[in-house]
């Protein structure tokens, strides 16, 4: 947890200047890739929809992380919720460490708060 | 029911080929009341569907995997005094961005219910027709085609769904919104329209619902007016909510049961309306504060008497969650309900019930 949130803070000093790109299967994503999945927009990689995972709205890394991508963080968190109309690939996680064990477990998924969870390891960990 | 082992069927087939990893989510936990009257609607304790328990363990389970861009989902609740269902057994096929199509068993996603969701800020919610089992109808769901789009205009993010349903695909037709089932089942149809509209810039979200049920049920109660029951009910819900401050949101729901008996033998109509205004304040991003007051009215008329039923019940809620870390939390909510109805037996129907609970949970 100790390591976790040192990365956390570590990068969330470069956070701006991390370049949010990503390879999966030669398929490149980025900071548009994300924002259209954070906007409730389906993201095809592979055949499969990207997930997208954000700590809660009221959490306050998640206001500025989101802040960054222009977007509402409680926008973002009604439409994630079973009750709507039209299911999202986005997902509410508790907590930093769930959010990187559900990434782990997801392919392909991406996490974001202040930072990519994971800090430096970001391109190897997000999807 | 055969429908529904064959779902089961292909779903396990498809969890152990599939292609895709499946993601799932689990949230388990155990509700503990202490309620003063056993009868005041619609306490914790008031006709549950399995014997009472003052400790309720639940848990609500999700799994769902891509399989050559198809969603499919499943996922199921449990609770020791409401048993268990199928809350989804669908494929969810998108044709491309803004629409797509899903089959199964599907929740009719009329209302924002929050039963046993694992981000409620309530252990009961305020609203009978998504706390109460007898009224919840409209949280649940059957088997059915729903088709849906999603259009992103002018900053609002706009959502709409049409569906149809059959009940009795997955034995889900002895449902009749406020009513109780009276016998076999000749047809039970389902139909509705809903749209949603969020505002993405400030999260303000605002609801449309329509559910229309036809349905027709012997009497097999054994009553000597034994009839042919013939319902004809809309089910309708409208809502808003969003944040006042950056603290503070507020949320104002209206529910409605509204329909007819047309059987001439029997003839009789009823509005039933639940309004329920919430208060959240978000102290921290571990802490929420609510107050939710609700108002439930159900009128029924019959047109072979002069008699008209008034049945009232108004209920205070307050509540506090607090998270703590990896999905494990709690909520302490304290309830009160008052509840009268007309009759022409000169009894006293008033009755008030209190209870206070606590919930432990925690999300896998």
């Amino acid at each position: 947890m100790k390591l976790l949130a040192a990365l956390l803070l570590f990068a969330s000093f470069n956070a701006s200047a991390i370049e949010w790109i990503c390879n999966v299967g030669g398929k490149k994503v980025s900071k548009v890739d994300l924002i259209q999945a954070y906007s409730g927009q389906p993201v095809l990689i592979n055949g499969a929809w990207m997930i997208v995972y954000m700590l809660p709205a009221k959490n306050p890394e998640t206001g500025q992380a989101f802040g960054e991508l222009g977007l509402s963080p409680d926008a973002i968190e009604k439409m994630a919720k079973n009750s709507s109309l039209v299911d999202r690939s986005v997902r509410i996680v508790p907590s930093p460490n769930q959010m990187d064990d559900k990434i782990r477990a997801t392919n392909p998924s991406a996490g974001y708060s202040v930072l990519f969870v994971g800090g430096s390891d970001v391109v190897n960990k997000c999807f | 029911m055969w429908l529904t082992s064959v779902f089961e069927v292909a779903f396990a087939a498809l969890a152990i080929t599939g292609a895709a990893s499946a993601e799932t989510t689990l949230t388990t936990g155990v509700d503990v009341w202490d309620t003063s009257s056993p009868n005041a609607r619609y306490m914790p304790n008031y006709s549950t569907p399995n014997e009472y328990k003052t400790a309720n363990k639940f848990a609500k389970a999700e799994v769902s995997t891509d399989v050559n861009g198809i969603r499919l989902t499943g996922s199921g609740r449990y609770s020791d005094n409401e048993g268990g269902r199928i809350d989804r057994l669908d494929a969810d096929i998108r044709i491309d961005g803004t629409f797509g199509v899903r089959l199964g068993i599907l929740p009719y996603r009329v209302s924002w219910c929050r039963h046993y969701e694992r981000d409620s800020v309530w252990i009961r919610e305020p609203d009978p027709f998504c706390s109460f089992y007898g009224l919840a109808e409209m949280s649940e769901g059957s088997f059915g085609v729903q088709g849906y789009a999603s259009t992103l205009k002018n900053g609002f993010m706009i959502d709409t769904m049409i569906g149809v349903y059959n009940p009795q695909v997955d034995n889900q037709d002895k449902k009749l919104g406020p009513y109780v089932s009276v016998g076999p089942t000749v047809s039970h149809k389902k139909a509705g329209f809903s749209a949603n509209a969020i505002h993405l810039a400030s999260g303000v979200q605002s609801r449309f619902s329509l559910l229309r049920t036809e349905q027709v049920q012997n009497d097999a109660t054994g009553s000597k007016s034994a009839y042919q029951r013939d319902l004809t009910y809309d089910t309708i819900f409208y809502g808003i909510e969003g944040n006042i401050t950056d603290d503070i949101s507020l949320r104002y729901t209206s529910s409605n049961y509204i329909g007819s008996q047309n059987n001439p033998r029997n003839l009789y109509d009823w509005n039933g309306k639940s309004d329920t205004v919430e208060l959240t304040y978000k102290k921290t991003a571990r802490d929420s504060f609510s107050y939710g007051y609700n108002v439930y009215e159900n009128i029924t008329k019959y047109a072979a008497s002069t008699n008209i039923q008034n049945l009232q019940v108004k209920g205070h809620n307050l509540s506090w969650r607090h998270d703590f870390d990896d999905g494990l939390f709690t909520v302490i909510q304290y309830s009160t309900t008052t509840d009268d109805y007309t009759t022409i037996k000169l009894v006293n129907t008033y009755r008030e019930g209190r209870s206070i609970g606590f919930r432990l949970a925690k999300t896998w």
